[in-house]
C-alpha cells in the first residue's frame, strides 16, 4: 500500500462536478483507492461519488490518499496530480 | 359552477392536475416480498434516470450549462452502485417497500450532508432529497414535469407553491384553478402578473369533479367555470373574450399618454415585477418606472442561491431596459411561508410574525452582502433603489447603510452615485416612526398587503379571516395618509406598491393625498392611467378630507364609488 498527504486547492473543493470527474479517473485503476479527510478523520472509497461528496472536502481541506493493489503507485501519482490540477 | 375570480380574462384549455408532493406511508413488507420490491426499485430507477436525462438536455438548451450540471450530478448519483447497494440493503434489513426504502436512504444522506460545516456542501443535502423524490416518482410512475406542459393547459391544483410556479412552463399555461388561498395568494399574484385568468374554488375540492384531460373554460372576470362545456357555452364565452380583448385595445391607446391628472398633476404609474419577463410588459404598458422588483423569484428559480454574476446580470438588464427610469428592487423577502429549496427554515407557528424579510437576511449575511454588491454594481447602468422589507425599527436601516459602505470600500467603488436606499412601509411600527425613517432614507414605499394584515391583525393567507382583512379599513387608509403627508413634507420620494395601488376605486384618494408614484401589476396600468387622466387633483383633495372622516370601510367604499360614478368612470 502507498499513501500521500496533500491539500485540496481548487476553490469549490470536491463538490458534485469535480468529484464526479475524480471518481471517473479513480475507476480506471484496479487497486482500491480511499481518501481520508484528516480534520474529520473520515475515510471514503474514491470510486464512489456519493461517499466522496459526504466527506465534504472543501478548499484547504487536508487529505490522505491511499492506494492498495497491483497498480497502486501509478494510481497514487495520477489521482494526486489530477486533484491538484482541478481548477474550478 | 362558480369560484372567486382573482385574475381577469377568459381561458379555454385542457386540464392538467398538479399532484401534491408524494407522501410515503410507512409500508412494511414480508421477507418473501423483498425480491419484488428490489425489482420495483430497479425498474423505477431506470425510469427516473431516463427522465433526468431528458431534463438535463432541456435545461442545457434553455438555461445553459451551469444549471444543467446540477441535474447531471443528480443523474450520476442516482445511477451509481452506492444507491443500489444502500436502498437494497434497507429493503432487506428493514423490510419496507421500495418507496419507503428510498425515502429513508434520501433522508439519511441529506442529514449527513447537512451536518457538514461548509455551507455549499450543506446545501447539497437538498440534492439528496430531490434524488429521492425522482426515484420515488420512478417507482410509482407518477412524474410531475412542469417544465414542459402541453399547449393550452389549465392547471388545476390544491395550491401553487412559489417553486412550482418558477419551474412551470408558463408559455403553455392558459389559466389556473386552485382550491386554497385568496386574492393575494401567491398563485393569484403570479396569474395577474402573467395576465393569465385564474379562479379560486374553495367550497368543492376541484380534484373530485375535474379529471386530467377534461376540457375547461374559466372566466376570470366572474369566477365561473365549465367542465367539458357544450357548444353554446363555448360560443358565448368566445364572444365575450373577443369583446374584452377589444375593450383592452381601446385602453391600450391611452397607455402611451403621460401620467397626469386632467388639471396637470403628475403621478408616476410604476410597475410591480417578478423578473425580466415582467419588465418587458412594464415597458409595453409604458410604466414610468419599476416600483417593486420582487427579487425572491430569482432566488426560487434555482436549487442554490443565485451567484453574484447572475444577480448583476438580471438587475442590470432591468435597469437598462427601463432606460434611466427609476428601478426599485426589494431585498430578498422570504420567510417560512415562502421557503426556498436550499434554505432550511425553522418551522414557526406564526411565520408572518416571525423571521422574515430583512430579519431573515441578517441571519445569512453572505447572501445579503452578495445581493447588496450585485445591486451596487448594477446601479452603474442607471438609477436603482434598494428597498428593505419588514422594517419595524431604525436599526435594520442603519445596518444596511453600514453594509453598503463596507461593500463600496471592498469594491473600491468609484462608479456613479445611482444607488438609493428606501424602506417598504408595511408595519404599524414603521408608520409611527415615519419621520425618523425619512431622515435616513431616500424613499419610502407602502406595502399595503402586509400593512393591512399587521394593522388589522388578520392573516392575509387565511380565508377564515378574509372578512377582517380589509384594505379599505379607515385605520389602513389613515396610516397611508400619514406616511404620504410626512414624506412629501420631508421632500422624499414616496409611493405605494401593494395590491391596493392597482385598485382604480381608491386611485382618486391616493391622488388627493399627493402620492408621487403608484406601482401595480403592469396589466392594471391602462385602467389606472385612464382614470388618472380623467380626474382633477383638486377634486381628489376634497375627497380625501371627506374620506378621512369616515369611520367604516363600507362608508369609505361607498364614497369612493360615488366619486367615480359621478364622473362616469365606474366599471
Amino acid at each position: 500500500m502507498v499513501k500521500d498527504t496533500f491539500v485540496i486547492t481548487n476553490p469549490t473543493g470536491l463538490h458534485t462536478r469535480p468529484a464526479k470527474r475524480v471518481v471517473a479517473e479513480a475507476k480506471t485503476f484496479e487497486c482500491d483507492i480511499t481518501i481520508t479527510s484528516i480534520s474529520k478523520g473520515k475515510v471514503a472509497n474514491l470510486k464512489s461519488l456519493l461517499k466522496l461528496m459526504k466527506l465534504g472536502l472543501s478548499q484547504d481541506s487536508e487529505v490522505e490518499l491511499s492506494c492498495d493493489g497491483a497498480d497502486e503507485q501509478a494510481a497514487l501519482d495520477h489521482i494526486k496530480s489530477y486533484i491538484q490540477n482541478l481548477e474550478d | 359552477m362558480k369560484g372567486e375570480a382573482v385574475s381577469a380574462g377568459i381561458a379555454f384549455g385542457n386540464v392538467f392536475i398538479l399532484e401534491q408532493d408524494l407522501e410515503v406511508k410507512d409500508c412494511s413488507i414480508k421477507t418473501c416480498d423483498t425480491a419484488l420490491e428490489i425489482e420495483r426499485f430497479q425498474k423505477g430507477r431506470q425510469l427516473a434516470a431516463e427522465h433526468l436525462e431528458r431534463l438535463v438536455k432541456k435545461v442545457l438548451a434553455e438555461m445553459g450549462e451551469d444549471k444543467a450540471e446540477i441535474f447531471e450530478g443528480h443523474l450520476e448519483i442516482l445511477t451509481s452502485e452506492d444507491v443500489e447497494e444502500e436502498v437494497t440493503e434497507i429493503i432487506e434489513k428493514s423490510l419496507v417497500c421500495a418507496e419507503e426504502a428510498i425515502r429513508i436512504f434520501a433522508e439519511t444522506n441529506a442529514q449527513e450532508m447537512e451536518e457538514l460545516d461548509d455551507d455549499y456542501f450543506k446545501e447539497r443535502g437538498q440534492d439528496f432529497r430531490d434524488i429521492g423524490k425522482q426515484l420515488i416518482k420512478g417507482v410509482t410512475g407518477k412524474f410531475e414535469d412542469l417544465s414542459s406542459l402541453p399547449p393550452d393547459t389549465i392547471i388545476v391544483s390544491q395550491e401553487l407553491t412559489p417553486s412550482q410556479t418558477a419551474a412551470m412552463d408558463m408559455k403553455n399555461v392558459r389559466g389556473l384553478l386552485v382550491h386554497t388561498g385568496g386574492v393575494n395568494s401567491h398563485a393569484a399574484i403570479i396569474a395577474r402578473s402573467r395576465e393569465i385568468p385564474a379562479i379560486i374554488v374553495r367550497d368543492t375540492n376541484p380534484e373530485q369533479i375535474i379529471r386530467n384531460g377534461d376540457k375547461l373554460i374559466i372566466d376570470g372576470f366572474t369566477g365561473d367555470f365549465w367542465i367539458n362545456p357544450n357548444a353554446t357555452t363555448t360560443t358565448k364565452l368566445k364572444k365575450k373574450q373577443a369583446k374584452k380583448i377589444k375593450e383592452r385595445e381601446t385602453l391600450l391607446q391611452v397607455v402611451s399618454l403621460p401620467s397626469v391628472t386632467a388639471d396637470g398633476k403628475k403621478v408616476g404609474l410604476y410597475a410591480n415585477v417578478g423578473g425580466l419577463h415582467d419588465v418587458e410588459s412594464a415597458n409595453r404598458y409604458h410604466a414610468d418606472g419599476i416600483g417593486l422588483f420582487r427579487s425572491e423569484f430569482l432566488f426560487m428559480e434555482s436549487s442554490s442561491s443565485p451567484s453574484l454574476a447572475h444577480q448583476v446580470e438580471v438587475y442590470k438588464a432591468a435597469v437598462t431596459a427601463m432606460g434611466g427610469k427609476n428601478v426599485i428592487i426589494r431585498l430578498l423577502d422570504t420567510g417560512a411561508d415562502k421557503p426556498l429549496p436550499y434554505w432550511q427554515l425553522p418551522q414557526e407557528d406564526n411565520p408572518f410574525l416571525g423571521v422574515r424579510g430583512i430579519r431573515l437576511l441578517f441571519e445569512k449575511e453572505d447572501i445579503l452582502r452578495t445581493q447588496i454588491q450585485a445591486m451596487l454594481i448594477a446601479s452603474e447602468a442607471g438609477p436603482l433603489g434598494m428597498m428593505i422589507p419588514m422594517v419595524a425599527s431604525l436599526k435594520p436601516i442603519q445596518r444596511i447603510h453600514a453594509l453598503i459602505d463596507e461593500e463600496k470600500r471592498a469594491l473600491d467603488w468609484k462608479g456613479p452615485d445611482n444607488l438609493t436606499l428606501g424602506v417598504m412601509i408595511e408595519t404599524p411600527a414603521a408608520v409611527q416612526l415615519i419621520e425618523e425613517i425619512l431622515e435616513i432614507v431616500d424613499f419610502v414605499s407602502i406595502g399595503t398587503n402586509d400593512l393591512t394584515q399587521y394593522t388589522l391583525a388578520a392573516d392575509r393567507g387565511n380565508p377564515l379571516v378574509d372578512l377582517y382583512y380589509d384594505e379599505f379599513h379607515p385605520a389602513v387608509l389613515r396610516s397611508i395618509a400619514h406616511v404620504i403627508k410626512k414624506a412629501n413634507k420631508a421632500g422624499k420620494l414616496n409611493g405605494i406598491c401593494g395590491e391596493l395601488a392597482g385598485n382604480p376605486l381608491v386611485l382618486p384618494y391616493f391622488v388627493g393625498l399627493g402620492v408621487q408614484e403608484l406601482s401595480a401589476t403592469p396589466v392594471k396600468l391602462p385602467d389606472l392611467k385612464y382614470i388618472l387622466r380623467e380626474i382633477k387633483a383638486e377634486d381628489a383633495q376634497e375627497l380625501v378630507k371627506e374620506v378621512l372622516r369616515i369611520p367604516t370601510s363600507d362608508g369609505i367604499r361607498a364614497r369612493l364609488n360615488r366619486f367615480l360614478q359621478e364622473r362616469d368612470l365606474l366599471r
